[in-house]
């Protein structure tokens, strides 16, 4: 049995805006020169129009294609956003609260198997937090061919600004399929620190801003041990697209240079709540980074709060 | 750091006038104020040997007036200065303007004495700056650098003294970083260490330059400036310098952020819950990009807290020694009689919570 990420798939909405844009729009709180000495370029924007293509939709039917409709166990929507699934609650009708996005993925899907479910407020680390729950079902399972599809969607609503802590913020959406019997990204070991006094971020943002870095050493220092590896068995460090110099500054606490971070989508994408690491594996293949039995490991902060570490083996 | 605590013993100790130099600013305080400051009884013994005087040592003549100076001169046969700014970002020539002209004013008040005897002058350990290694009292002059313009003005302040040291005899005493009262926890004097728990305590101290096992030297005010009043009023020696510090039972880095961290939790069990983690211990370059990048984002919160900690934190990259062997010759239990950092520490932090840093009597 080897458990892991077997295919993988995402969507970014087709418009694009510069940072420079964002800034004349007023729609970031930092000057748009700050944020690009941080890194950052572009922010892709789900528009709400009828023409808009469904990314959580595509993005999972590209990973579900082709399955046995039979063998997908689950499905685990994830949305680090809370608007995401409250939507509209204002209805006059009760039965319209029930419109549930996960079961009309389910359908649109048709995996009639699947046990659909919804899950949150996890900030960015809900993804990886969904493929850790998937993975510990899949081994508790005598199923033998047996699949978990978990999709995240993070959409902004209109109005909120395109920038969160010094980071800009993209809409994205994207799927994995977890398999029993995967022949790549075989999943290692996923740890999680947590610290439940930040829940609530801004009263607590400078209190966040500055544990980051300490808890993030921890959380891999942790991760790695927990893995039995050292950190110079890793080949990628795949990253939350948050500002490029939080990653100078973790890579210095870390000792790892830098070429072992897979950056490059900080400025092309920028930060997407929970989509990040599926996109950047996604690029990393196409662009033929990964070698079978490379060593990968995906971090990220959440808001809530967690510091979470998912490492696979390519 | 330790002016009022040596004054209070000078007052207790000796049957002599005592003439206390007051920066003139503000409004004259009454004696009784003074005396409780100092944490003496409102005695009439006191109260009649210890003379205010006002004044401001960054001007000639300390800016008294011509009867008061002449007073002084008359009358003051033993000097201790102990006037400075301990504040470490100050820009260098508001620092020397405080620390090397107040001292140069001083100086050439003691060489107006006619009956001048003897002078002490309150220095730091961390004249030696950047330097690393053992660093010997008789040990000055260096071209390794400063970390901060406290260091920097003290250091030049010792030179200084140099061209004085025909005129009158000359103790210097180079203090370690003074943390608090051993017996009370008392502080007199808020300074970076306190500000840096604060920050813990605060849940905002994120990284710390330095390695793990860098000896952090801190010492009580009281043992502090029972040892100067000893050195100056019992033993004086001229022409010799002294380090004050605690030595080899210092908490290293890494202790004193695990003891900081106990003892903010004995103090006050409601933070322990919040479990802010402990800050990490960095190279000096990761301490920098990340106040760059702070200074950069203009968070005023973090800003403020990073400045707070910037100007002292880079000491912890230059790890040192401080010989002591004039101090033993001098007062060879000074080590035997030497509080504890580890057995008093948590009342000091007990006395920065109780009085919220000193915003609170």
């Amino acid at each position: 049995m080897s458990i892991g990420i077997a295919r993988l798939a995402y969507r970014l909405p087709t418009h694009k805006r510069s940072i420079d844009q964002l800034e004349k729009e007023g729609r970031i709180n930092s000057p748009a020169s700050l944020l690009s000495d941080f890194g950052f370029k572009n922010c892709y924007i789900q528009e709400k129009t009828a023409k808009s293509p469904d990314l959580l939709l595509e993005s999972a039917k590209e990973v579900a294609s082709g399955i046995e409709r039979d063998s997908a166990s689950r499905i685990f929507l994830y949305s680090g956003i809370n608007s995401y699934f409250e939507k509209d609650n204002n209805k006059e009708n009760a039965l319209e609260l029930f419109q549930y996005p996960v079961a009309k993925l389910r359908h649109a899907l048709e995996l009639p198997k699947a046990n659909s479910l919804a899950i949150s407020q996890q900030g960015c680390s809900g993804l990886l937090s969904a493929i850790d729950i998937a993975y510990h079902l899949l081994k508790s399972s005598h199923e033998e061919n047996e699949s978990i599809l978990c999709a995240t969607v993070d959409v902004l609503t209109t109005g909120t600004k395109r920038e969160i802590m010094y980071n800009v913020m993209s809409d994205a959406a994207a799927s994995v399929l977890i398999t029993k019997n995967s022949d790549k990204n075989r999943i290692v070991y996923f740890h999680q620190q947590i610290l439940p006094y930040y829940w609530d971020t801004p009263l607590h943002e400078n209190e966040l801003l500055a544990s980051y870095f300490p808890m993030a050493q921890r959380a891999i220092e942790s991760a790695l041990w927990g893995a039995g590896l050292k950190i110079s068995d890793i080949k990628w460090f795949v990253p939350h697209n948050v500002s490029l110099r939080s990653w100078e500054i973790l890579a210095k606490l870390l000792h790892i240079p830098m070429e072992r971070i897979w950056t490059n989508n900080i400025a092309r994408v920028g930060h997407t709540v929970s989509s990040d690491h599926i996109i950047n594996l996604v690029d990393m293949e196409q662009e033929d980074a990964l070698k079978k039995g490379d060593y990968l490991l995906l971090f990220t902060f959440g808001f809530g709060a967690s510091w979470s570490c998912l490492i696979l083996q390519h | 750091m330790v002016g009022r605590e040596i004054s209070s013993l000078l007052v207790q100790n000796i049957e002599a006038d005592i003439y206390l130099l007051i920066h003139e600013q503000g409004s004259s305080p009454d004696k009784e104020k003074i005396l409780s400051v100092l944490s003496l009884p409102d005695k009439k013994e006191f109260r009649e040997r210890l003379k205010i005087v006002k004044g401001d040592v960054t001007k000639p003549k300390l800016g008294m007036e011509k009867g008061d100076y002449q007073g002084l001169t008359d009358n003051v046969t033993h000097i201790i200065h102990a006037a400075a700014s301990t504040r470490f970002d100050l820009p260098i020539e508001e620092a020397r303007k405080i620390n090397v002209i107040g001292t140069k004013n001083v100086a050439l008040l003691a060489k107006n004495c006619s009956r001048i005897r003897q002078f002490g002058f309150l220095s730091t350990a961390y004249i030696s700056g950047k330097r690393t290694g053992e660093i010997k009292e008789k040990e000055l002059e260096h071209t390794a650098g400063f970390v901060n313009t406290y260091e920097q003005s003290k250091y030049e302040a010792e030179i200084l003294l140099k061209d004085f040291s025909n005129d009158f005899p000359i103790s210097i005493y180079r203090l370690s970083t003074v943390f608090g009262d051993s017996k009370t926890g008392k502080v007199s004097h808020f300074i970076a260490p306190h500000q840096a728990v604060r920050m813990m305590y605060l849940g905002l101290a994120s990284m710390l330059p330095g390695t793990p096992d860098y000896s952090v030297d801190l010492i009580s005010s009281n043992y502090t400036a029972s040892t100067v009043f000893n050195l100056y009023w019992k033993n004086f020696k001229p022409n010799q310098t002294f380090h004050i510090t605690h030595g080899k039972r210092s908490f290293t880095l890494k202790e004193i952020i695990d003891e900081s961290y106990k003892q903010l939790a004995v103090a006050d069990p409601e933070w322990s819950l919040r479990n802010y983690p402990k800050p990490a211990i960095v190279s000096g370059d990761v301490f920098d990009l990340f106040m760059n990048s702070v200074t950069a984002a203009n968070n005023p919160i973090l800003q403020k807290t990073l400045n707070a900690l910037n100007h002292f934190a880079h000491q912890l990259l230059y790890p040192k020694r401080f010989d002591r062997s004039n101090l033993i010759a001098v007062l060879p239990n000074y080590e035997k009689n030497l509080p504890s950092i580890q057995e008093y520490y948590g009342k000091v932090i007990q006395y920065c919570i109780k009085t919220k840093w000193g915003k609170i009597q």
